[in-house]
């Protein structure tokens, strides 16, 4: 079994239990996975016949996306925990509990308009993903937490039994993990048992992976993937994120300089070892900086000294976020649960002071590996 | 401080008037953040035709408020380790500042800002042409014209057909003078209130309140903006329009007859119908829901605006055709006492009540609500209460009078 360290706080006043399974590629479809979530997530809103509202105005959701070669199928339950009153409900967590049981076994209600419904909405959302280049290009890479590529017609042909079919193979699958934050109780949280960790999963991208091109983007990017030392820890990360942080800093304001372009940088951590920068311009504008590009890495610490301050002054704000908003903590614990990092409470809401040397020392050992663009293309459609 | 505790919420706060005429809420919370939140009487709706012999315009305590807390201020903000933000509603203004330290010293910063203004005109235009082309974006989006269109059939001439953000167009005619007028008339001490909290205890906070400083009153002189709307009937009851989309998209709206007339009939009770009214009916509602479904529309955006003396609910959906929307909508909306029922109503307090605990818990969201809800001179706190205690028998007599509540509907028809 796996359960993440829970994080143990009274500081959000909620608590959300994530479950998290695991289902090999082999055994469901992109269209099915993706389908199954948003069904289940309507079924929540209008027809549950329970009322989640009563149990400390418990919610659910649920969201599926590539992970460690396979998918995840998550569900979330958030609730209140009142303090002091607990005349309001006798024992709303241990209900919380049960609930989250039986929806996986009630499953979703079996109406033709509300499959209907659901393919319209997970249509809608892969719409706007295949206007975007960087969505595209990480679901070309298939990195964790990617939205997978569908097949339309697949999505438009899935039947209710299909999906019956679906969420049976995620009941029944043996991988998985929970992730906890709230108040602490007095019995541990205690679910169906899961015989492997996720982090021992194989955690990378597709290196068959070809550049992508297609007439529905409306940005284009270059996507670089990049070795990294180890993380081991919160500060680690904290580290990686103050050095690329002021990189793209730095390389938004050359390419300003030299191209009169605003770019946009975005950077995920795909492996303990692997993490990617993305740089996206106006449609169009890639072929232009395209080479200028390609040269900068691998990073150089001096190119990026005059920033890196200000990026260690953004990453101690951290803090005050993550202690104003739960939804953030929450990504964080789930990024502690990929990969397995240690942590305490302490270290959880706080970040560790870091210094210009560590942030250079973190530069230096980065290194290009692998290159994919997303561009426009008027006669190719993905 | 005077304390007041309003509710079973273990959330007393306290208050006092300063000799600037500055009004100081604390709320106390062991939260590991501490908050602040200086809140200022007016927001996107417009109340004055002329401040000081100069026209106002639409948009105006928008601009402010981004040049007031502008990248620059939330930069130095930071250095002292304090993260800002700012939003205005159609009631008011509300510029945040949350910390892990002394949450006086940031606060006492921004406070500065306002006694002595920094920006220029030169900043006013670099504004306008940094958010061109993302407020272009947004004009452009297909909810957005579908709930215009809605809006100006809804009203005949209410500023509350104004967006919270002011167009591209209404931009333009801002310049610097305007913003200063428009300060001095309500960016002073007198009208202001800082809210504040943490876990900080009173003693500490009622002598560090007195080195808060914010304009001295001063008196304006002006013409206050009057318009006539009619309450019966609506401009347009309906109207097509189209636009580059990948969709359909309908809004519907619902006007609400004028605020002081609700009032004389339900009093404080009012304010409570408004925090349950949308899941009552709309999102919460199995009925609502299911009958979507039924038709093959989804509900895309759920706003409810107040402001001055109007409030209206703006419903918009991704559907493939109009006239079964509308039917199934006009049908619903007219006999709204039939919809709900007491368990659906006591399922709804339940998880507002949930929902009150978790914002409580954090000194910026509660914060955040305790603002909400200030312009209706209400406690976020005595409101909760309020609704908790609200029976169906009232919120039934005021669902019936919503049945005759003026309706409207715009139609975008997607151009390929």
């Amino acid at each position: 079994m796996e359960t993440i360290k829970p994080l143990y706080t009274e500081n959000y006043a909620q608590r959300a239990i994530i479950r998290r399974i695991f289902v090999e590629r082999i055994q469901i479809t992109n269209e099915k996975i993706m389908l199954l979530s948003e069904v289940m997530n309507y079924a929540q809103q209008a027809t549950l016949k329970k009322p989640l509202e009563s149990y400390a105005g418990a919610r659910v959701s649920f969201s599926s996306y590539y992970y460690g070669g396979g998918f995840i199928f998550e569900g979330k339950l958030t609730q209140s925990e009142p303090e002091g009153l607990s005349y309001f409900l006798s024992d709303p967590y241990k209900k919380a509990e049960e609930i989250f049981d039986e929806i996986y076994l009630t499953g979703f209600p079996m109406n033709e308009k509300v499959l209907a419904i659901c393919k319209d909405r997970l249509l809608q959302k892969y719409n706007k993903l295949q206007a975007d280049s960087f969505a595209s290009v990480l679901s070309e890479l298939q990195v964790n937490y990617s939205f997978p590529e569908l097949n339309v017609n697949l999505v438009r042909s899935m039947t209710l039994d299909d999906l019956a079919v679906g969420l049976k193979i995620v009941r029944s699958s043996l991988k998985g993990q929970y992730v906890f934050i709230g108040k602490k109780r007095k019995k541990e949280i205690i679910h169906q048992e899961y015989e492997k960790t996720l982090s021992s999963l194989p955690f990378d991208f597709d290196v068959a992976s070809k550049d992508v091109f297609s007439s529905s983007f409306q940005n284009e990017c270059a996507t670089y993937i990049l070795s990294i030392n180890e993380v081991k820890g919160l500060k680690d990360v904290s580290m990686l994120f103050v050095a690329f942080n002021a990189f793209s800093q730095a390389l938004k304001e050359k390419i300003k300089k030299n191209y009169n372009l605003d770019v946009e940088l975005k950077v995920f951590i795909i492996s303990p070892i692997k993490a990617g920068i993305t740089i996206m311009v106006e449609k169009g504008r890639l072929l232009m900086v395209e080479k200028y590009l390609d040269n900068l890495f691998s990073l150089s610490p001096s190119a990026i000294d005059d920033y890196i301050s200000k990026s260690i002054q953004d990453e101690k704000l951290l803090s005050v976020r993550l202690a104003s908003d739960f939804d953030m903590a929450i990504m964080r614990m789930k990024l502690i649960a990929d990969f397995a990092l240690p942590y305490s409470e302490e270290e959880f809401f706080n970040v560790e002071e870091i210094t210009k040397e560590e942030v250079k020392k973190t530069v230096s050992t980065v290194k290009k590996i692998f290159a994919i663009k997303g561009s426009f293309d008027k006669g190719e459609t993905k | 401080m005077i304390k007041t505790d309003l509710s079973k919420l273990s959330a007393p706060f306290y208050e006092q008037k300063l000799d600037n005429g500055l009004n100081i809420v604390f709320i106390p919370r062991k939260s590991l953040v501490s908050s602040s939140l200086i809140y200022i009487p007016n927001g996107s709706f417009i109340h004055d035709e002329t401040i000081n012999s100069g026209k106002v315009f639409a948009g105006t305590s928008y601009l402010l408020k981004e040049m007031l807390m502008n990248s620059q201020c939330q930069e130095s903000l930071s250095q002292q380790l304090a993260l800002a933000d700012s939003f205005i509603d159609y009631s008011y203004t509300a510029f945040s500042i949350s910390c892990k330290g002394d949450i006086f010293a940031p606060t006492k910063s921004f406070l500065s800002r306002i006694l002595s203004p920094k920006f220029t005109e030169n900043d006013l235009d670099e504004f306008k042409k940094k958010n061109m082309a993302s407020m272009q974006k947004n004009e452009s989006s297909p909810i957005y014209q579908t709930k215009q269109g809605c809006l100006s059939n809804l009203y005949f001439s209410s500023p509350i057909s104004n967006d919270r953000i002011p167009s591209l167009s209404q931009l333009q005619l801002i310049h610097n003078s305007s913003l200063s007028r428009f300060m001095e008339k309500y960016y002073q001490a007198p009208s202001m209130t800082v809210f504040l909290s943490g876990n900080m205890s009173v003693s500490e906070v009622s002598q560090k309140i007195n080195e808060l400083k914010a304009p001295s009153r001063l008196t304006c002189a002006g013409k206050q903006l009057s318009y006539h709307e009619n309450y019966e009937k609506a401009k347009e009851n309906y109207t097509a329009i189209k636009g580059k989309s990948d969709s359909n998209y309908l809004s519907f709206g619902i006007k609400f007859q004028k605020r002081e007339k609700l009032y004389e009939t339900y009093g404080q009770l009012l304010f409570s119908f408004y925090e349950v009214l949308i899941p009552a009916l709309i999102t919460k509602n199995e009925i609502f829901l299911s009958g979507l479904s039924q038709i093959g529309a989804d509900l895309v955006d759920c706003d409810f605006r107040q402001g001055g003396e109007d409030a209206c609910i703006l419903l918009t959906f991704r559907t493939l055709e109009s006239t079964k929307l509308v039917s199934f909508l006009t049908d619903y909306f007219t006999v709204c006492e039939k919809k709900t029922n007491a368990a659906e109503l006591k399922k709804i307090q339940e998880q507002y009540y949930a929902s009150a605990i978790s914002s409580l818990a954090l000194a910026p969201s509660a914060l955040t609500q305790f603002a909400r809800v200030y312009p209706d001179s209400l406690a976020f706190t005595g409101l909760v209460g309020n609704v908790m205690r609200l029976s169906y028998t009232n919120l039934k007599s005021f669902l019936s009078e919503m049945d005759g509540f003026v309706k409207s509907a715009c139609f975008l028809r997607k151009e390929l």
